[in-house]
C-alpha cells in the first residue's frame, strides 16, 4: 500500500509494506514540506533521527527490492495492478499491442515466460489473442478478487476512519478509489482490522470528533487515541462501555485528562500500552458521574496523580480506599512536591492509609515532613494512638506526632527526657555525642536516628553537623545564627556535671580543658547571653 | 579510610597494632560523626603518638564527643588552622584557608 495525505499545510506521501500479519509492517514517511523522511515514524519517534532524502531513498529502495523483506509483497500488488491495467488498455487496437508487449517484457522480468508468451500471441493476433487468452486471464484474476473479498486476507474496508488519501492499492492490488478519500479524519492505520459492537465503534468516532474539534488535538495524539481507544482489547470494552454512557461534556473532561497525561509522560504508541494500562482503570474513575469538575481539573493539571492511582492498585486498595485517597490528593494538589511524593513513595501511601482517620490526613506540612523522612530512607512507620501517631523504626517507638497540639515529640533519654518540638520552633539540641548509647546524646538523633537538620527547621531539631572542615569557628557561628533565630536551645548533657563542661571532670578555669560542649555553654552563658532554665533542660536569653 | 590516613597508620605503628587501629577506625566510620570523619581519624593518629593505648584513650574521647578529639589535636598542634581537615602532607605548607564544606548549602526551610 503506498499513499499520498495532505496534512495541513504539509504533503505527506506514505507507505506502509505490510508482511503476511497485517501487525507487522514497515512504515515510510516523506514530508514533503520539510523535506524530511522517516522509517516507522511512530516507533521510538525520540529515538528515531529525521532521514535526508538520499538515506530515505536508500532506505526505501532496500525495503522494496529485499526479497525477504516487506517490498516482497508491495511489488507483487504493484505488478499485478500494472498487468491488469496493460490487459485492459491491450484491447484498444494498435495502441494496445504496445502495451501487450510491454505486459509481456514485465512477466519476462518477473520469471513468468508462459504469460509474456500469451501476451505475445495478443499483441501478433490482436483481435483473437485479446479475447481468447486476455478473457481467460482476467476472468481468473477477477475470481480471485472475489474470493480475496470474501476471506480473511483482504485489507478490511469496513474502517470506520481512514486517512484522506488520492492514491492507494490494496492488498487486492486493486486501485483504490473510495468515498473516504474525501474524509478528513484521522485515526491510525490498523484502526482498519478492529472489529467491535457497532455503537462503540460509534462512540469511539464521537470521542474523536471531540478530540479533534473541541480540544484540537493534531495527527499525533489522535493516532495515540485511537490506538488507546480500539475496542478489540478486552479491557477497553469496558472503558468504551462507560464512555457510551457519558455526555459530550464528560468526554470532553476524560480527553482533557488524557490529554494532560500524554503531554506529561510524552509517551509514544510503542509504550502507551503500559502506561495506559495504568490509566484505564484511572480514567473510568475519574470521569464517574459522581466525580466533581475541580476534581478533573487537579487531574488535568497534575497528571502524576496517575502514578499515586497505580501506586495504590499495587499496594491492595480497595475502590472504596481509593476514592478517599483521591479525594484528599486533590486537597493537597496544589502541594506539587507532594503530589509527586505520593506518585513515587509507597512508604508514603501506606502512611497516609494508617493516618486516614486522623487529621494529619490532608496536612500538607505532616505529609510532606513524613515524605521527607522516607524520601531519605528512615523508613518509619506510624501508628494511631488515639488523636496521636506514634513513629516506629521497626519496633522502636521514636517519635509521636500531636496534630491537635501541634508539637512532635522524640523519644529521648538523656537530659530532660524526650524533646518536644513545637511547630512553630526550631529546638537546637547541644550536648555530649555519646557514640554508640541509644537515645541519650546527639549520636543518636544525628547518624543513628537521622530525624535531625542543620538549621532552621521549625518543629524539628537543629544539630551541628559539619562533615567537612569542621572548626570551632564554624560551631560557634551555627550557634550564634540558631540564638539570632530565636531557637530554643536545649542541652542533653546536664550542665552542673563538671565532666560536661571539663575534660577529664577537673575544672581548670582554662579554656583549653573545656569540652566542646563546655566551649558552648561558655559562648551560650558569656558572649550570647543565655542562662541556663533546668526546669526545661533549656538556655533561654537572660531578658 | 582515606590513602593519607592508611599510609600513617602503616608508618606509625607495628603489623599487629596497625590492624587493631584499623579495626577502631572503622568503628568510628560505621558510628559516624557530628564533623568530619577524617578529621577524627587524622587527630587520634596525631595524638597517638605511634601508641596503640593512646589510640585507644582518644577512642574513648571521641565516642564522648568527637569535637573534643579534633579540639585537642589542633590544641596541640599549636592551632595551625586546618583542623586536621586535611592530608598529612599537606599540613606543612597549609595556607590556613580551608574549603568551604556543606553548612554553606542553602538552607530550604522545610521542617524535617
Amino acid at each position: 500500500m503506498f499513499r499520498l495525505i495532505k496534512n495541513g499545510e504539509e504533503l505527506i506521501f506514505y507507505g506502509r509494506f505490510e508482511n503476511t500479519n497485517p501487525n507487522d509492517y514497515t512504515f515510510y514517511q516523506w514530508n514533503c514540506r520539510l523535506g524530511t523522511g522517516e522509517r516507522d515514524p511512530f516507533i521510538d519517534v525520540e529515538a528515531k533521527p529525521k532521514m535526508e532524502p538520499l538515506v530515505f531513498a536508500y532506505r526505501l529502495i532496500l525495503d522494496i527490492f529485499n526479497p525477504e523483506g516487506y517490498g516482497a509483497e508491495f511489488r507483487s500488488e504493484t505488478a499485478a495492478a500494472a498487468h491488469s491495467s496493460f490487459d485492459l488498455i491491450g484491447f484498444i487496437p494498435v495502441f494496445g499491442d504496445v502495451t501487450d508487449f510491454a505486459n509481456a517484457g514485465l512477466y519476462i522480468l518477473e520469471g513468468e515466460f508462459k504469460e509474456a508468451g500469451i501476451s505475445v500471441i495478443c499483441a501478433v493476433l490482436p483481435l483473437v489473442g485479446d479475447f481468447l487468452f486476455k478473457g481467460t486471464r482476467l476472468y481468473k484474476k477477477a475470481s480471485h478478487i472475489k474470493q480475496s473479498l470474501e476471506g480473511d486476507d483482504y485489507y478490511k474496508v469496513k474502517s470506520i476512519y481512514r486517512r484522506p488519501c488520492t492514491i492507494g492499492f490494496t492488498s487486492g492490488g486493486i486501485p483504490e478509489f473510495s468515498p473516504y478519500l474525501l474524509s478528513s479524519h484521522f485515526l491510525p492505520l490498523n484502526f482498519n482490522d478492529c472489529d467491535g459492537p457497532e455503537h462503540l465503534i460509534e462512540r469511539v468516532k464521537k470521542v474523536a470528533e471531540i478530540g479533534k474539534g473541541q480540544l484540537g488535538f493534531k495527527e499525533e495524539q489522535m493516532d495515540l487515541l485511537t490506538t488507546f481507544l480500539m475496542p478489540d482489547a478486552d479491557d477497553n470494552t469496558k472503558l468504551l462501555e462507560f464512555l457510551n454512557n457519558q455526555n459530550d461534556q464528560h468526554i470532553y473532561r476524560f480527553l482533557k485528562v488524557w490529554d494532560a497525561s500524554y503531554k506529561r509522560l510524552n509517551q509514544n504508541i510503542q509504550s502507551s500500552s503500559e502506561i495506559f494500562g495504568i490509566q484505564k482503570p484511572f480514567l473510568e474513575f475519574i470521569t464517574a458521574p459522581e466525580r466533581l469538575d475541580d476534581h478533573l481539573e487537579a487531574f488535568a493539571k497534575y497528571p502524576d496523580l496517575f502514578k499515586s492511582w497505580k501506586l495504590a492498585t499495587d499496594l491492595g486498595f480497595d475502590e472504596a480506599k481509593k476514592v478517599e485517597l483521591f479525594a484528599d490528593l486533590i486537597r493537597l494538589a496544589p502541594d506539587e512536591e507532594l503530589v509527586e511524593a505520593f506518585a513515587g513513595q509507597p512508604e508514603l501511601v501506606r502512611a497516609w492509609e494508617v493516618l486516614s482517620s486522623t487529621s494529619i490526613r490532608t496536612s500538607t506540612y505532616w505529609l510532606g515532613r513524613i515524605s521527607r523522612w522516607q524520601d531519605v530512607g528512615l523508613n518509619f512507620t506510624f501508628v494511631q494512638h488515639g488523636t496521636k501517631v506514634k513513629v516506629f523504626r521497626e519496633a522502636d517507638e521514636v517519635a509521636e506526632i500531636d496534630d491537635e497540639l501541634q508539637y512532635f515529640k522524640i523519644n529521648f533519654n538523656g537530659l530532660g527526657g524526650d524533646i518536644y518540638c513545637p511547630l512553630d520552633r526550631t529546638v537546637t539540641v547541644i550536648g555530649k555525642f555519646h557514640s554508640n548509647v541509644p537515645k541519650q546524646g546527639t549520636w543518636y538523633l544525628l547518624p543513628d536516628l537521622k530525624l535531625f537538620k542543620m538549621g532552621n527547621n521549625p518543629g524539628g531539631i537543629n544539630l551541628l553537623n559539619i562533615p567537612v572542615g569542621f572548626t570551632w569557628e564554624k560551631n560557634r557561628i551555627w550557634l550564634t545564627e540558631a540564638t539570632q533565630r530565636g531557637d530554643l536551645i536545649r542541652i542533653i548533657s546536664d550542665p552542673a556535671d563538671n565532666h560536661t563542661i571539663w575534660k577529664n571532670g577537673i575544672n581548670t578555669g582554662n579554656w583549653a580543658d573545656r569540652t566542646w560542649t563546655g566551649k558552648e555553654i561558655y559562648e551560650l552563658e558569656n558572649v550570647l547571653d543565655y542562662h541556663f532554665d533546668p526546669s526545661i533542660s533549656a538556655y533561654i536569653p537572660n531578658q | 579510610m582515606l590513602q593519607d590516613i592508611k599510609d600513617r597508620i602503616k608508618n606509625d605503628f607495628e603489623f599487629a597494632d596497625a590492624i587493631e587501629v584499623e579495626k577502631i577506625f572503622n568503628q568510628i566510620a560505621s558510628f559516624g560523626s557530628n564533623t568530619g570523619v577524617d578529621q577524627v581519624l587524622r587527630s587520634i593518629l596525631y595524638l597517638s603518638n605511634s601508641d596503640l593505648a593512646n589510640v585507644k584513650k582518644y577512642y574513648s574521647m571521641y565516642c564522648d564527643d568527637p569535637r573534643d578529639v579534633i579540639g585537642e589535636a589542633e590544641e596541640k598542634a599549636g592551632n595551625p588552622g586546618h583542623w586536621f581537615s586535611i592530608p598529612f602532607d599537606q599540613m606543612d605548607g597549609f595556607s590556613g584557608n580551608l574549603s568551604k564544606g556543606e553548612e554553606d548549602k542553602k538552607e530550604d526551610n522545610l521542617p524535617f
